[in-house]
């Protein structure tokens, strides 16, 4: 079961955040915005202190990509997160029993609805928050399946 | 390229690239023409690409040459071989307006310049396409004014446009001019 998706752009501020994939998480969204500065920053700390290891480094145009945090776990969550070649960093909150593959693969996914309806969409301006009806219908189409 | 025969029509072009492309011109005209309304500069922008479509549609059709006299043989051509050529399929519906006697209009359920853009403020990406069929009309003699218009319907997600064709008096004398000859 999945909780909530969040975006973040590369300068770590939140784009999109979707947490009505369940009621069980309820978040205020100036909360969500802190949550995600916070996590863009974990996440850039974490990859720093990251040892060199020469093939797991990606040279993307200057700019210096390393995973960092790839998942949180606790007792009554796991926090799974997919960062890209262009630094968007996709965050997926499920419960504990997800195995990581599928919350790895649904980001892909969610990864690929955004290149679709985000980046071809001429109305979409460079790191701005998401609000495109398209969008949000092929997310939870990707996520409730049942209602199709 | 050029060594293929232009006459085998192979339609492969890649989806993603042309809305890519689609949305770089799409920004470079509401960038540049700021005075302008979008639609209008998508039209204007499409205008001589009709122009080329007519030719490379024309060149294919069996009847080669042949000129178009009459406004609903023109429409059907436009319908039919200019819709399959630029898109691969056929245009869903094409209707006469019931209150004009010179409207027409072409319906098409999702046209691909709507399919990953998001509309706002009831911009319709669908213009450009408009643009390609004012200038099929103009160039085959038949001036006539396209607008695009979201069809209605009760999904309010829809993507499928109307265009909707009024022709000018221009295309209407030339058309009683030729109808008795043929």
């Amino acid at each position: 079961m999945h909780f909530a998706i969040f975006i973040i752009n590369s300068h770590g501020s939140l784009v999109y955040d979707n947490t009505a994939l369940s009621d069980k998480i309820k978040i205020k969204s100036n909360d969500a915005l802190r949550l995600a500065g916070t996590f863009h920053t974990m996440h850039s700390i974490s990859s720093q202190i990251t040892p060199e290891s020469a093939e797991e480094e990606k040279f993307i145009a200057g700019t210096h990509l390393r995973d960092g945090i790839q998942t949180i776990e606790s007792d009554s969550f796991k926090l799974h997160c997919y960062q890209v070649l262009t630094g968007i960093k996709f965050l997926l909150v499920s419960d504990v029993s997800t195995p990581e593959t599928e919350m790895h693969h649904m980001l892909a996914e969610v990864y690929q609805i955004y290149g679709d309806f985000v980046s071809k969409n001429p109305f979409y301006e460079q790191d701005m928050p998401i609000r495109m009806t398209k969008f949000d219908k092929a997310i939870e189409k990707l996520f409730m399946p049942s209602y199709y | 390229m050029y060594a293929k025969s232009i006459s085998k029509p192979k339609p492969e072009i890649n989806l993603s690239c042309f809305s890519f492309l689609f949305s770089e011109i799409f920004q470079y005209l509401s960038k540049n023409d700021k005075e302008k309304d979008i639609e209008q500069s998508l039209i204007d922008f499409a205008n001589p690409i009709g122009e080329r479509v007519l030719e490379l549609a024309m060149y294919r059709e069996k009847t080669k040459g042949k000129r178009y006299t009459n406004i609903v043989d023109v429409l059907h051509f436009i319908r039919g071989p200019v819709w399959k050529l630029l898109f691969g399929k056929m245009a869903e519906d094409l209707q006469q307006s019931s209150e004009d006697e010179d409207v027409y209009f072409i319906k098409d359920l999702c046209p691909i310049t709507n399919k990953y853009t998001c509309t706002r403020d009831s911009i319709n990406c669908a213009a450009f396409i408009a643009g390609i069929i004012e200038g099929v009309l103009c160039s085959i003699d038949f001036p006539a004014k396209v607008v695009p218009h979201f069809a209605e319907d009760d999904d309010e997600f829809t993507d499928s446009t109307l265009f909707q064709i009024k022709f000018t008096k221009g295309a209407l004398e030339y058309e009683a001019r030729y109808s008795g000859d043929s």
